[in-house]
C-alpha cells in the first residue's frame, strides 16, 4: 500500500513538473519575458 | 490606465517599476538590463487600476537599437495614457535630450529627477519650480533606491493623465519653426494630431525609421524644402535639430542647476584614477575575480558545502529517509529509485548551495557598488585592441547569472554580425548553473589548488576573446565595432537588503530547479542506469545508458574522458547544466565520484562543459534571437567544437608536460595551437582575401 501511495505522490509530483515546463511557467530567474509570468 | 517609464539606460526605471509593482525584475546598473517591455500593475490602491510599463532605456527617439525601436514603436503607436520620464539628476544635461523629444510624442508627460539623493549628497542644488515652469510640466524629486518620492511622481503623472494635458514642445529657431510648420501642412490629413509634432520633426530629421504612408509628391515636397533648409544653413537638418535641443537644453540648466563643486574629484573620480587605470585596471580585475571565485569555491562555501554535501546529503537526509521507507514498507525499488535516484541526484546538486550563495553574494555585492560596470569599461578597452565592441560585454555580465538573459541582452548592439558573435560567445562565461561542475571538479580533483576554481572565470573570458578575435576576422562577421556609451555610475556602499534580497532568490531559483528539473532528469536517469533495452532490471553496465554512453565514449577518448558515465553526463547537462553533477551523483553514488577521472582528464571535462553548447532554455533562446536555423546550428556548433578543441589541447598538452608521453595526440594539439594562434594574428577577412 504504501509503495502505491508514494509512487502515485511521485508521478502526481513528476507530472506536474513535466506540465509546468511545458507551459514555461518554470522560468530560470533570470528577469526575461520569455515566459507567461505575469510581474504583479 | 496606462503609465510607461521612460528614460536614458540606467536611470533607474526598472528600481522604480519594482517598487510601484512589487516585482522582481533583475536590475544592473548599466544599460541594456532591460530589453523588452514589461508590465506590472500597481500595488498602491490608487482608485483604479493602474499598469506601471518598464520600458527599455533609450538616448533618444531616433532609434538606432532593437530596444530603442522597441521604446519608441511603443510610445508612438500603443500609446501611454502618461509618461514618467526617469531623468537621472546627477547627468541632467544628458538626460534631458530625450526629455526635448518626449515632450513633442503628445502624450501626457510627468518628469521624475532620480538619484536626487546623489545630487544632493554632492551638494548641488535644482529648482525644481523653475524647471517645471520652463519644461511646462510637472517635474518632482525622486530616489527610486531609497524609496522617497515615488508615491507623489505617480500621483501626479494620473493626475496628467486624466487631465490629459499634453507638453509644449520645444520651440526651434524661427528658420526651423518655418520648415516644420510647413512640413506640418504637408502631412496633417496623413498623421494624428497628437503625433503631428513629432512626425514633422522626424520628417525634418530625414529619420528613415518613421515609416508615414504618404503620397510620393508630398515626400518630394518635404525632401525639397529640407534639402533648401540645409543649402542654406550650411548643414544636415538632423544636425542642426541636435544642436539647438543642446542649447535649449543648456539654457534650461543654466537657469534651474547650480553646481557648486564643478569640476572637482568625488570620491568616486578618485577610485576611478586606480580602478580604473590603464596599469592597474586589469590585474584588480583579476585579483577580484580571482578572489570572487577563491572565497566562494575554496574557502567558505567550499566549508559549508562538505559538511551540506558529507553529512546533510550524505548521512542525515538519506539515512532519515531510508529509515523512514523501511518502517513504512515500500518496494525495494522504490527505496532504490528515491535513495539512489532522486536524493543521490538532486542532493549532489543541492549541496552546492553554500558555494552558490557566496558566489552570488560577491558578485552582486560587486555589482550593487558599481564595480561591475567599471568591468565593462576597463574590458571595452581590451575588447577594442581586438576589433571588438565593449557593448558586447553586458551581455556577458548579465550571463553570469543565467545565459538566456544574457543572450537576449545583446539586442543591444546595433551591428547585426557584432550581435551574432556576441549570442554565440555570451555563454561561455560561467553560469550560475555551471558552478556546481566547478565545484565538484575543484573541490574532488584539486582539493588543494586555489586557481582552479577562478580559471573557470577566466578560461570563459579568454574563450570569448579568443573566439571574437578568430571570428572577427571572418568575412561573415568583420566590420568596425560599434562605439560603446556607457554612463559609470557613483560607487555608494551596497544596500545589504537589496543585497541579501537578490542573493536569496538567486539561491532560491536554485533550489527550485534542484527539485523541478533536476529531480526529473534524477529519476529518468536512476530508471536508464538501472534498466535495458528490454525493460528489465540490469546491471548497470548492461544499462540503457551504458549502452548509449558507450556508443558515443570513444568520441571523448581523446579529450580523456572516453568513459560512457562521463558522456552520459555532459549529454544530460542539455537540459540543464547542473544535471551533470546530478547524473554523476546517480551514477557514482556507489563507487565516489573520485573513481570517475584523472585530475587532468576531471579538467577537461570541466572545460569542455564550461564552453561547450549551453542548456536547451539557453538554446532556444539562441535560436530565437539568431531568428535563423542556420546561423543557430552555426552558433551551437561552433561552441560545441571550440569546447572539444579547448579540452583536447588541455588534455593532450597536459600529458605531455606531465611526462605521460608523447603520441600522435601531442602533435595533432601542437597542430591546433599553431592553427588557432594563426587565425589569431593572421590580418583580418579583406587582406587575407587579396593574398
Amino acid at each position: 500500500m504504501a509503495t502505491v501511495i508514494i509512487s502515485a505522490i511521485l508521478v502526481a509530483y513528476l507530472g506536474f513538473v513535466v506540465y509546468n515546463r511545458r507551459n514555461k511557467k518554470n522560468c530560470c530567474g533570470g528577469g526575461c519575458d520569455k515566459c507567461p509570468k505575469t510581474h504583479d | 490606465m496606462k503609465i510607461a517609464l521612460a528614460g536614458n539606460p540606467n536611470s533607474g526605471k526598472t528600481t522604480l517599476f519594482n517598487t510601484l509593482t512589487g516585482s522582481n525584475q533583475h536590475v544592473g546598473n548599466w544599460p541594456g538590463v532591460t530589453v523588452e517591455k514589461k508590465d506590472g500593475t500597481l500595488r498602491r490602491n490608487m482608485g483604479e487600476t493602474v499598469i506601471i510599463q518598464d520600458l527599455p532605456g533609450i538616448y533618444s527617439l531616433s532609434p538606432y537599437t532593437l530596444e530603442e525601436i522597441i521604446t519608441r514603436k511603443y510610445l508612438i503607436s500603443d500609446r501611454p495614457d502618461a509618461i514618467i520620464n526617469i531623468v537621472d539628476a546627477s547627468n541632467i544635461e544628458r538626460n534631458l535630450y530625450l526629455t526635448t523629444q518626449i515632450l513633442e510624442v503628445g502624450i501626457p508627460v510627468v518628469i521624475a529627477l532620480n538619484m536626487i539623493d546623489i545630487v544632493q549628497k554632492k551638494g548641488d542644488i535644482i529648482d525644481i519650480e523653475k524647471m517645471s515652469e520652463k519644461l511646462g510640466v510637472p517635474v518632482l524629486e525622486m530616489s527610486a533606491l531609497k524609496v522617497v518620492g515615488e508615491t507623489e511622481v505617480v500621483r501626479a503623472a494620473l493626475l496628467a493623465a486624466k487631465s490629459g494635458k499634453c507638453p509644449t514642445p520645444i520651440t526651434f529657431s524661427p528658420e526651423t519653426e518655418n520648415v516644420l510648420r510647413e512640413i506640418s501642412e504637408l502631412i496633417k490629413d496623413y498623421v494624428s494630431p497628437q503625433t503631428l509634432r513629432f512626425c514633422s520633426i522626424k520628417l525634418f530629421e530625414h529619420d528613415g525609421k518613421t515609416r508615414l504612408e504618404l503620397p510620393d509628391a508630398v515626400k518630394l515636397q518635404i525632401e525639397d524644402l529640407v534639402y533648401k533648409f540645409e543649402d542654406k544653413a550650411g548643414d544636415d537638418s538632423d544636425s542642426v535639430i541636435i544642436n539647438e535641443r543642446y542649447n535649449y537644453i543648456s539654457r534650461i540648466t543654466e537657469e534651474c542647476v547650480i553646481l557648486p563643486h564643478k569640476g572637482e574629484l568625488t570620491v568616486s573620480d578618485k577610485i576611478d584614477k586606480i580602478v580604473t587605470s590603464r596599469v592597474l585596471a586589469l590585474p584588480i580585475f583579476a585579483a577580484v575575480m580571482f578572489l570572487v571565485y577563491y572565497l566562494s569555491i575554496s574557502t567558505i562555501g567550499g566549508l559549508m558545502t562538505d559538511w551540506v554535501n558529507e553529512t546533510l546529503f550524505g548521512e542525515i537526509v538519506p539515512n532519515g529517509i531510508g529509515a523512514f521507507l523501511e518502517r513504512i514498507g515500500t518496494a525495494e525499488w522504490l527505496n532504490a529509485l528515491i535513495l539512489d535516484g532522486i536524493v543521490a541526484g538532486v542532493g549532489a546538486v543541492l549541496g552546492f548551495i553554500p558555494q552558490m550563495l557566496m558566489l552570488f553574494l560577491f558578485l552582486t555585492l560587486l555589482e550593487d557598488c558599481g564595480y561591475m560596470s567599471r568591468i565593462a569599461f576597463i574590458l571595452d578597452r581590451i575588447f577594442k585592441k581586438f576589433g571588438l565592441s565593449g557593448k558586447s560585454f553586458i551581455p556577458i555580465l548579465i550571463g553570469t547569472g543565467c545565459g538566456v538573459p544574457g543572450i537576449l541582452a545583446s539586442r543591444t548592439i546595433e551591428s547585426e554580425s557584432d550581435r551574432r558573435m556576441t549570442i554565440i560567445t555570451t555563454t561561455f562565461i560561467p553560469c550560475s548553473a555551471k558552478l556546481p561542475i566547478i565545484a565538484l571538479i575543484a573541490g574532488t580533483f584539486f582539493p588543494r589548488s586555489a586557481f582552479v576554481a577562478p580559471s573557470a572565470y577566466f578560461i570563459g573570458m579568454a574563450a570569448i576573446i579568443v573566439s571574437g578575435v578568430m571570428l572577427k576576422k571572418t568575412k561573415p562577421f568583420k566590420g568596425a565595432s560599434a562605439p560603446f556609451v556607457m554612463e559609470l555610475p557613483a560607487y555608494h556602499p551596497p544596500k545589504p537588503s537589496a543585497v541579501l534580497r537578490t542573493t536569496l532568490n538567486r539561491g532560491a531559483e536554485f533550489v527550485q530547479r534542484a527539485g523541478t528539473i533536476i529531480l526529473l532528469a534524477s529519476v529518468i536517469i536512476w530508471f536508464l542506469s538501472n534498466h535495458s533495452f528490454s525493460f528489465r532490471v540490469s546491471d548497470v553496465a548492461d544499462s540503457m545508458l551504458a549502452v548509449i554512453g558507450g556508443g558515443l565514449a570513444p568520441l571523448f577518448a581523446p579529450v580523456g574522458w572516453g568513459k560512457w558515465e562521463a558522456v552520459v553526463a555532459a549529454l544530460t547537462g542539455i537540459i540543464a547544466k547542473e544535471n551533470i553533477v546530478g547524473t554523476m551523483g546517480v551514477l557514482y553514488n556507489k563507487t565516489g565520484i573520485e573513481t570517475a577521472f584523472t585530475p587532468l582528464a576531471a579538467y577537461s571535462f570541466l572545460l569542455f562543459n564550461l564552453l561547450c553548447a549551453p542548456c536547451l532554455a539557453a538554446c532556444g533562446t539562441v535560436a530565437q534571437e539568431m531568428k535563423s536555423r542556420k546561423w543557430t546550428a552555426f552558433a551551437l556548433g561552433y561552441q560545441c567544437g571550440f569546447a572539444y578543441i579547448v579540452a583536447f589541447i588541455a588534455y593532450q598538452l597536459g600529458r605531455f608536460f606531465s611526462g605521460t608521453g608523447f603520441g600522435v595526440g601531442t602533435v595533432a594539439a601542437l597542430v591546433l595551437v599553431w592553427a588557432m594562434l594563426m587565425m589569431l594574428f593572421r590580418k583580418g577577412e579583406k587582406k587575407w582575401r587579396q593574398s
